[in-house]
């Protein structure tokens, strides 16, 4: 055995070793002191908590909604975010690499603005409700000056509970003049 | 067949890389396909849309800037998913030729960390079990490059074990899921859940905490099972199989069934390390 292979295996190995302590040890810190600490480097570590120890017990969708000339609401429509289970996806599922980060965010946002409050202007330039809004803004009715959108949960499949709002955003005018057709949202 | 005797395969450290990268390696061909497929995700107006993501991040270089937003646009990660997707396939058929393999799995281990930067939600378990797995196979194929020892496979057992044993022990401590009541919420969620699996647990609170139990048991004492026969080692992983099928089915995790499969050759490694060393020595093939 040469001795750079000695290096690279003394390297490699007290690497992985080094990783596999702080991943152990990450398993003890508490949700709240997750929170308050930046993202691990490259988000090598994290907990595998899988569902637990309290599982989310609601959906939360993602609601639009225009403001015509004079101001009135048009309906609520929802965009599509969940698709509904089928066996196939037990083998091909690319529907979850948009629902499942969507459904993070959503949550996150939700939990953003209960916390910041009465701190409308934080909550505006939070990325996840940055996100959301770019991803609400699709084209709209011709008539259409502004759009919100809003986050609402449901209890899943069951039928006899009411959807209720978690969060409203703010309206944000439609800037039409820059692209043509295309319809940006500023803030 | 003599299971034992098939089992004394995994005891042999490359036997072990080649199935475990096979096995990374389609795991990692779904998952970047589902990516691509669902590419315009990371344009304006997605899920993963860099022009609001790169807001977050801080300021560098100019020139820093500019390289960032070229490899994490678009056009940039459909380029790294194809990157992915090469090596993914080159692990799969080309497992067995040493150099390949050891090109293929370094450059997988750098395209999935890139991944891990460029994606700040959306990613699974299975994700994570997969950079980890690839970092164990990365590891130990550098080594093996100048023939020197690595702990790249045990630590890919390890990893296995402690994402079984976190997942089961905080399962243990929550008494909705002693009572079976978590199960059912899970299920009923429409994000992970399916309306077969809520009519057919609903009105079975007793099944719901038999499975939950099980689970959790499972989970807790998974790392025990290197300590077993041959016949109950076999029995374990497949069970561990099954389970991840079942999720699969009934969640839509379908990438958890490859990412923990993979870890299961390392698994079998420790197993036969572990008979060889205290137990009794296993026969030779």
């Amino acid at each position: 055995m040469s001795a750079i292979g000695i290096l690279v295996s003394v390297i490699t190995s007290a690497a992985l070793v080094v990783l596999f302590l702080l991943s152990v040890r990450y398993q003890f810190y508490t949700a709240q002191q997750l929170l308050q600490w930046p993202a691990p480097p490259l988000k090598l570590l994290r907990q595998f908590r899988l569902f637990s120890p309290k599982p989310i017990r609601t959906d939360v969708h993602l609601i639009a909604r225009d403001f015509r000339q004079d101001g009135v609401p048009t309906s609520c429509r929802e965009i599509p975010v969940i698709k509904v289970r089928h066996w196939t996806h037990a083998l091909w599922n690319p529907g979850k690499r948009r629902s499942v980060p969507l459904m993070a965010m959503m949550v996150e946002m939700t939990a953003i603005s209960t916390e910041l409050g009465e701190e409308r202007a934080a909550v505006l330039v939070a990325t996840q409700y940055l996100i959301l809004l770019s991803i609400v803004s699709s084209p709209a009715a011709a008539d259409a000056q502004a759009r919100q959108y809003l986050l609402v949960e449901s209890f899943g499949y069951e039928p006899d509970c009411d959807a209720q709002v978690l969060f409203c955003s703010a309206v944000h005018r439609l800037d039409r003049s820059e692209v043509g057709s295309d319809r940006l949202l500023s803030l | 067949m003599n299971v034992e005797l098939w089992l004394s395969e995994f005891r042999d450290p490359d036997y072990v890389f080649r199935a475990s990268a096979m096995l990374l390696g389609v795991g990692q061909v779904v998952t970047t396909l589902e990516y691509l497929w669902m590419r315009s995700e990371f344009g304006d107006g997605g899920v993963y849309a860099w022009s609001v993501l790169r807001l977050a991040r801080p300021r560098r270089h100019p020139m820093t800037e500019r390289l960032r937003d070229a490899l994490f646009g678009r056009a940039g990660m459909v380029a790294l998913l194809g990157l992915r997707l090469l090596s993914a396939v080159t692990l799969v058929l080309f497992a067995s030729v040493a150099w390949l393999a050891t090109i293929a799995v370094v450059t997988l281990a750098a395209v999935l960390l890139a991944c891990n930067v460029r994606l700040p939600w959306g990613m699974e378990a299975a994700d994570d079990v997969a950079v980890h797995v690839t970092l164990g196979l990365a590891a130990y194929a550098l080594a093996r490059v100048f023939d020197a020892p690595s702990v790249g496979l045990y630590y890919i057992a390890a990893y296995a074990g402690l994402a079984y044993v976190t997942s089961g022990v905080t399962k243990l401590s929550e008494a909705t899921w002693r009572s079976g009541v978590a199960l059912g919420w899970v299920v009923n969620l429409q994000v992970f859940g399916a309306p077969w699996a809520v009519e057919l647990l609903a009105p079975r609170p007793r099944l719901r905490q038999v499975l939950s139990w099980s689970v959790m048991l499972a989970e807790v004492s998974a790392p025990l099972a290197v300590l077993l026969p041959a016949q109950g080692i076999a029995l374990v992983l497949v069970a561990g199989l099954a389970f991840h099928a079942t999720l699969a089915v009934c969640m839509g995790l379908n990438t958890f069934v490859w990412a923990f499969l993979a870890t299961y050759p390392a698994v079998l490694l420790v197993w036969t390390t572990v008979h060889d060393l205290a137990i009794h020595p296993l026969p030779k093939p």
